[in-house]
């Protein structure tokens, strides 16, 4: 839970793409494009504001759409950053 | 190579060389009203070998091989020599091809506009094309669209079309020159070439706006269905044989086709409701 993550360096993705609903992203450095389903677009968004915790990021999340939070949204964003860094879109520190 | 044949199909040239005369003759044939690549140069070449030194006589086998090549594609019998160079062209297409990002689809053109028919072998794109093709449509191509990813726009792959068992029998007022050799026993069965007529030929050079993709399903109830534009785009991805190779240049050309096409899955029964619910779905959608 106390893991830090960076966000990517912006000139590693592409502009993203909406797809109803879905967003996809092109990742420079891997080759590869990613169809991204929420919170995981927002989670990025947020950790582009600077290097964070899971916790941090629900409290980002939590201003910027107004949220509630609920008792296990810090593990569900916990998992949720934990895939995009092993799929390369973000970096623990 | 003893006998060789080139030829342009749309934007890309063919050179195919065998040590066997047939395969080369029936091929010249087929493509007798095609042009010859630009300036002469091959953008990719095809050789049909001997599959090893004594199978040129005995029992000959046709090896497919080229600029690209895998490995274990098998062999086919010489008598199928014809079938061995038109996989040998698709596969250099498939594997070489960087100027165009391929969708693995049938397309025919009607007033610069796009009709893309897409989805799995069976599904029967490329008899839903051959019949589109003499009914008023421009034959654009039965195996590859080619999307320009600087323009967006398709550019047409009329090769010759391969026929498949029953849908050879769907073309019966078309005259014996339009036909190729029939071949029986392949490895899909009974497959005749349908020469396109000569719109295709002479106007290949002309791209075309997409305009409407569809995913057909041979032999089931008539169905119309939407598909998000996620979905449309993974299953391109998917019909795509070279996506990944080229990068970013593929993501931008997929994802501005996706945005900008309207896409249905489609369910027919049999050839002449696919005929209407096409150009039903024309009507509606095309863009």
């Amino acid at each position: 839970m106390t893991t830090v993550y960076v966000a990517p360096d912006p000139a590693d993705l592409s502009h993203p793409i909406d797809f109803d609903g879905f967003t996809l992203v092109f990742h420079r450095p891997s080759g590869q494009t990613h169809l991204l389903a929420e919170p995981a677009p927002q989670i990025l968004s947020a950790l582009a504001q600077g290097p964070a915790t899971p916790a941090i990021i629900l409290q980002r999340l939590a201003a910027a759409h107004g949220l509630e939070s609920e008792d296990d949204a810090e593990a569900v964003i916990a998992e949720r950053m934990a895939e995009l860094a092993a799929i390369g879109l973000i970096e623990r520190r | 190579m003893r006998h060789s044949f080139s030829v342009r199909i749309g934007p890309v040239g063919f050179r195919i060389g065998s040590v066997w005369k047939g395969p080369i003759q029936a091929l010249a044939e087929l493509y007798r009203d095609y042009p010859a690549p630009l300036d002469g140069i091959a953008d990719f070449t095809v050789r049909l070998e001997p599959d090893d030194l004594f199978r040129r006589w005995l029992r000959p086998s046709v090896g497919i091989r080229g600029d690209y090549i895998l490995p274990e594609a098998a062999p086919l019998a010489l008598r199928h020599g014809l079938l061995a160079a038109e996989m040998g062209m698709n596969l250099q297409m498939a594997l070489g091809q960087r100027r165009y990002l391929l969708l693995h689809a049938a397309v025919v053109e009607r007033e610069g506009r796009a009709l893309i028919l897409t989805g799995e072998s069976g599904a029967g794109k490329s008899t839903l094309a051959a019949l589109l093709g003499e009914r008023g449509w421009r034959l654009m191509g039965d195996e590859f669209a080619l999307v320009d990813p600087a323009t967006g726009l398709l550019h047409a792959f009329p090769r010759v079309v391969s026929l498949k068992n029953e849908a050879i029998d769907l073309f019966p007022g078309l005259t014996a020159e339009r036909w190729g050799p029939p071949l029986a026993g392949t490895p899909k069965g009974k497959i005749r070439h349908l020469r396109p007529n000569s719109e295709a030929i002479v106007r290949m050079a002309e791209p075309a706006r997409p305009a409407l993709l569809l995913f057909p399903r041979y032999g089931f109830r008539e169905e119309v269905r939407e598909i998000g534009r996620a979905e449309v785009f993974v299953r391109l991805t998917q019909a795509s044989t070279n996506y990944v190779n080229l990068g970013e240049a593929g993501f931008t050309a997929l994802t501005s086709f996706v945005s900008k096409t309207p896409a249905r899955a489609v369910d027919y029964p049999d050839g002449p409701a696919a005929m209407a619910l096409v150009e039903r779905l024309w009507q509606e959608l095309a863009g």
